[in-house]
């Protein structure tokens, strides 16, 4: 792990007073505090660093060890340990004393960073009491929010899906009836805590993708069947695809071109199934046909001339 | 619901934040109190608002006057980005519809 210099972080000079660091903290913090910007991973980040830079130049006890190794003082630390034979103090880092002891001990330092140190170098995590001093403050993590995109026939029955939110496998329920814009929170999987502090939540929205054949309105769908002009005069049957079987249709006689039919409980279910579902909404559209042959023309004239009689 | 209803006293005695401090709150609007048989209680859906403000106001020393624009300004940023959101998903439908 690179040596953080936490006098830079906040801008100090090595003989800053309690009151200089307090101040410092403060006017770094109302810029990068999370609260101040929801959904910035790099002011948390940011803020993470100031916070735990004030939380050992903020403590006296910290603040001299920190002062007294310096660049080296992890390293000056293990050394002293090693010198007295008295690993006991850092047994959590390494499995033995002497040279052997530092490869594990420098490995302790490269996953999580500082606050995995001073957890074990001052004993407990960082949880300390409002208006302490220097003790941390628990600090919730930041809440993520991800998209889910689902297709109209994804949103219309339940299924399980594997999600992948940074680098974490989180296997969730789709309920049936998810409406476009629908947010869902996941307690816990969200951005770590501050000073044990807990997780964030992480928050999905459901995006349904527009489908080419059907139009959602709440948990109505819509949709446009062509007949052709022989069908719309006299009348017959048609197979109409719902967004799970087929139905078979009676068209009426004379039936005009944008006349609607509805399909009762063929629409979307209700979310989770509670309540009843949607209806389908069919508009007719009548194909004229362009293109006639000779004898059809002659019979469409034929009609034509009778209805002018009539 | 009494269930929902967190006694102020409790939730400042647990979290170590001064009862005027919550009052000031609930008179500039910041977050609401409920009084009943008169004890005040916090709503459940207040506490994360409350928790917010008085990590604003106790980690970074900003006073009730400063947490009222910091509100007005994250209220905006949500609309903000809530707008932006509909335009993208509008985008989005559009774009599908295109292809």
């Amino acid at each position: 792990m690179e040596f953080i210099d936490y006098y830079k972080i906040l801008g100090l000079s090595k003989s800053a007073g309690a009151d200089e660091i307090k101040k410092a903290y403060r006017k770094l913090a109302r810029k990068f505090h999370p609260d101040l910007n929801p959904d910035d991973a790099e002011a948390q980040r940011r803020f993470q660093e100031i916070n735990e830079a004030h939380e050992v130049l903020s403590d006296p006890e910290k603040r001299k060890k920190y002062d007294k190794y310096g660049k080296d003082w992890k390293h000056a630390e293990a050394y002293e340990q090693a010198g007295t034979g008295a690993g006991g103090g850092f047994s959590g880092f390494g499995r033995g004393q002497g040279a052997e002891g530092f490869e594990d001990f420098s490995e302790g330092f490269g996953g999580s960073g500082f606050s995995e140190f001073f957890e074990h170098l001052f004993g407990g995590s960082y949880a300390g009491s409002r208006g302490g001093g220097g003790g941390g403050v628990r600090f919730k993590g930041q809440d993520l929010k991800a998209t889910v995109q689902l297709s109209l026939r994804d949103a219309y029955t339940s299924h399980k899906r594997t999600l992948d939110v940074n680098g974490k496998k989180i296997r969730i329920t789709v309920h049936e009836g998810v409406e476009d814009g629908q947010t869902i929170k996941i307690k816990g999987y969200g951005q770590p805590g501050m000073n044990g502090g807990p997780p964030g939540d992480l928050y999905l929205t459901f995006q349904v993708l527009p489908d080419s054949h059907f139009r959602r309105v709440g948990k109505h769908l819509y949709k446009d069947i062509p007949i052709n002009l022989y069908t719309a005069v006299l009348g017959g049957e048609i197979t109409v695809d719902t967004l799970d079987s087929k139905v078979k249709l009676k068209v009426k006689p004379g039936t005009q071109n944008g006349a609607k039919v509805k399909l009762k409980g063929k629409g979307f279910p209700a979310y989770k199934g509670k309540g009843e579902p949607g209806d389908l909404y069919l508009t007719y559209n009548v194909s004229i046909p362009s293109s006639l042959t000779e004898k059809e023309k002659a019979l469409f004239e034929e009609l034509a001339n009778i209805n002018k009689k009539a | 619901m009494k269930e929902e209803l967190i006694a102020l006293e409790i939730f400042c005695h647990h979290c170590q934040v001064e009862l005027t401090f919550v009052k000031n709150l609930s008179e500039s609007g910041l977050v609401e109190l409920i009084e009943e048989e008169e004890k005040l209680f916090i709503p459940s859906y207040e506490i994360d608002q409350l928790e917010r403000l008085t990590r604003l106001h106790y980690d970074i020393g900003v006073n009730i006057e400063g947490l009222e624009a910091i509100q007005h300004l994250l209220n905006k940023l949500k609309q903000a980005r809530e707008e932006l959101k509909r335009a993208e998903n509008e985008i989005a439908y559009w774009k599908q519809l295109a292809k």
